[in-house]
């Protein structure tokens, strides 16, 4: 493989649309809400919208790039791309796209973007449960009649495994929610701000043992966006511009969406291990260089499991990092200082990126000092999901 | 439907879609409808495989024919989770287990298989390693989920 080209594109501009409860848009419609993150990202960046001349998606969402480009009345629209495959672990396959764009030259602005509104979204009934007469698809034959229709018993099936293997404890994914409400509690854009203890993370609801209400984001509304472009191009605009190191989106062997028959040493993972692999040796960087982590944690066990395959620690030793502080904002290794998936907003990862970009830019409600480099990790999903390392530029 | 059976012996989801029938898993609803768990193998390499897939995960090929297995098998890992539709019914704290068996007695890698642990009813009726061996649950004429019972 020829060696990667580093730092060949850069994040510009960061946008996102009011965040609401889900369903709480659905008179609002979807391509308003991408609007509103694209134009705050132009508006970020010192771009007029029509600039733009690209958009990169993911996890099937439903706003069609020539709309968009009508109702921001791009000049020219010169790419388009949707992650095939990878649903919410698709955000580093989606930047992926856009990186390769502007550096081949296929493009001069990419729009990054994910917009969401739950009560329309594609495969809703498989993600909130299916209920009697209704289809399923052929591949839900073997899960959804025997009760696995929720994405949170998909992340339960693994945290039992892990429990059994290393010892991992209910405490220890409490830990991890209690870290996101921390967080989210000084950022006055998330959704949930209330700090929250231990007893009242196990007297929360069961949602599907070993998890319980507390170990799950809420389902939301919103857009988010970023603004993609050439490093010479990045030079003139309003904020500094922070550097796209690498990308990788490496799936996992034999990893479909519930990846019950992947190999056993993988199993009880986010699926993510050889794509730390390559995003590591793509951006000749480790995790000891990552000063805040970025993880995909739409359910509690996603964090601990995502510390151990992207090396933070040995695999299996997640649970007693995190009751050390590990993840806290003062620890070795803050995690999603902005509040997560967990706290802030459940849009699949997308304001995870631009929390990455506000800590490199030293713009964050919870700054990490000094912080240069930032890792995003996607979570557990349909193959590829993957990683993006985020690089301070000077 | 495919729901806990009349008697009530059977700790199974309410309210659960029933499979689509295909000509890539046919043979395994058949073969629960008649207490045995058979699952692809492929006709070049022998290994086993599921779930059903077109290709062989080992060699590629696309040659497969159904096999039918001991039966027997350990938990890999499981869930319980609280079962709405017996709650609405009145059974507030009704559970039910999702679980990962890995079968005995296949070629190539491990085959696992996710089902339900039928005469397991609270939470600790169930660990991983436990030994389990198939029942089936109809849910058509001729027709039925592999499902598992615990093993004294």
């Amino acid at each position: 493989m020829p060696d990667f080209p580093r730092d060949a594109a850069c994040v510009v501009g960061i946008g996102h649309s009011a965040y609401g409860k889900r369903g709480e848009f659905g008179d609002v419609g979807l391509p308003r809400l991408a609007l509103d993150a694209i134009r705050a990202a132009c508006d970020d960046a010192g771009l007029a919208p029509r600039d733009i001349d690209g958009f990169t998606g993911y996890c099937d969402d439903v706003n069609v790039p020539s709309e968009l480009a009508v109702s921001l009345g791009l000049d020219e629209l010169r790419y388009t791309a949707l992650v095939w495959g990878g649903r919410g672990s698709g955000l580093p396959g989606a930047v992926a796209s856009a990186y390769a764009a502007v550096a081949a030259g296929l493009a001069n602005y990419v729009v990054v973007v994910r917009s969401l509104i739950q009560t329309t979204r594609l495969g809703q009934s498989l993600a909130a449960g299916v209920g009697p007469g209704q289809a399923i698809p052929l591949s839900a034959s073997y899960t959804a009649p025997f009760g696995m229709a929720l994405p949170p018993a998909i992340y339960a099936m693994k945290a039992r495994r892990h429990m059994s293997l290393y010892g991992t404890t209910t405490e220890h994914f409490a830990e991890v929610a209690i870290s996101a409400r921390r967080n989210a509690a000084s950022n006055p854009d998330a959704r949930f701000r209330t700090e929250i203890t231990v007893e009242e993370h196990h007297a929360s609801r069961l949602i599907a043992d070993p998890l319980r209400l507390y170990d799950c984001c809420m389902e939301s509304d919103g857009a988010a966006a970023v603004i993609v472009t050439s490093p010479e191009r990045a030079a003139g605009l309003r904020q500094p511009p922070v550097s796209i190191r690498a990308v990788s989106m490496t799936g996992e062997y034999k990893w479909a969406t519930a990846s019950f028959n992947t190999v056993d040493e993988v199993y009880a993972s986010t699926g993510h291990r050889r794509a730390a692999r390559d995003l590591y040796a793509r951006a000749g960087l480790g995790p000891g260089d990552v000063d805040v982590a970025l993880f995909y944690d739409a359910f509690t066990p996603s964090v601990l499991m995502s510390l151990e395959d992207w090396g933070f620690c040995e695999v299996g030793e997640s649970g007693p990092f995190v009751a050390d502080g590990g993840i806290r904002r003062e620890g070795p290794v803050p995690v999603n200082p902005h509040g997560g998936n967990l706290a802030e907003v459940y849009l699949h990862g997308s304001t995870h990126l631009l929390e990455g970009v506000r800590q490199l830019r030293g713009t964050s409600r919870n700054q990490i000092a000094g912080a240069g480099v930032a890792l995003y990790g996607s979570g557990v999903g349909a193959s590829p999901g993957g990683g993006i390392m985020l690089r301070r530029l000077g | 439907m495919t729901g806990q059976d009349t008697a009530g012996q059977r700790n199974r989801p309410g309210g659960m879609p029933d499979p689509v029938v295909a000509p890539v898993n046919e043979g395994m609803w058949r073969a629960a409808a008649e207490g045995r768990i058979a699952v692809q193998r492929c006709q070049d390499c022998a290994a086993h495989r599921y779930p059903p897939t077109d290709g062989c995960y080992r060699c590629s090929s696309c040659r497969w024919e159904w096999s039918t297995l001991p039966g027997t098998g350990v938990v890999y890992s499981y869930v319980w989770v609280p079962d709405r539709h017996r709650a609405a019914a009145g059974d507030a704290s009704a559970c039910y287990n999702v679980a990962i068996v890995t079968l005995d007695g296949t070629e190539g890698e491990p085959v696992r298989i996710l089902s339900n642990v039928v005469n397991a009813w609270d939470i600790g009726d169930l660990y991983v390693d436990q030994r389990v061996e198939v029942t089936g649950v109809p849910f058509a004429d001729g027709l039925a989920l592999p499902c598992f019972r615990t093993v004294a």
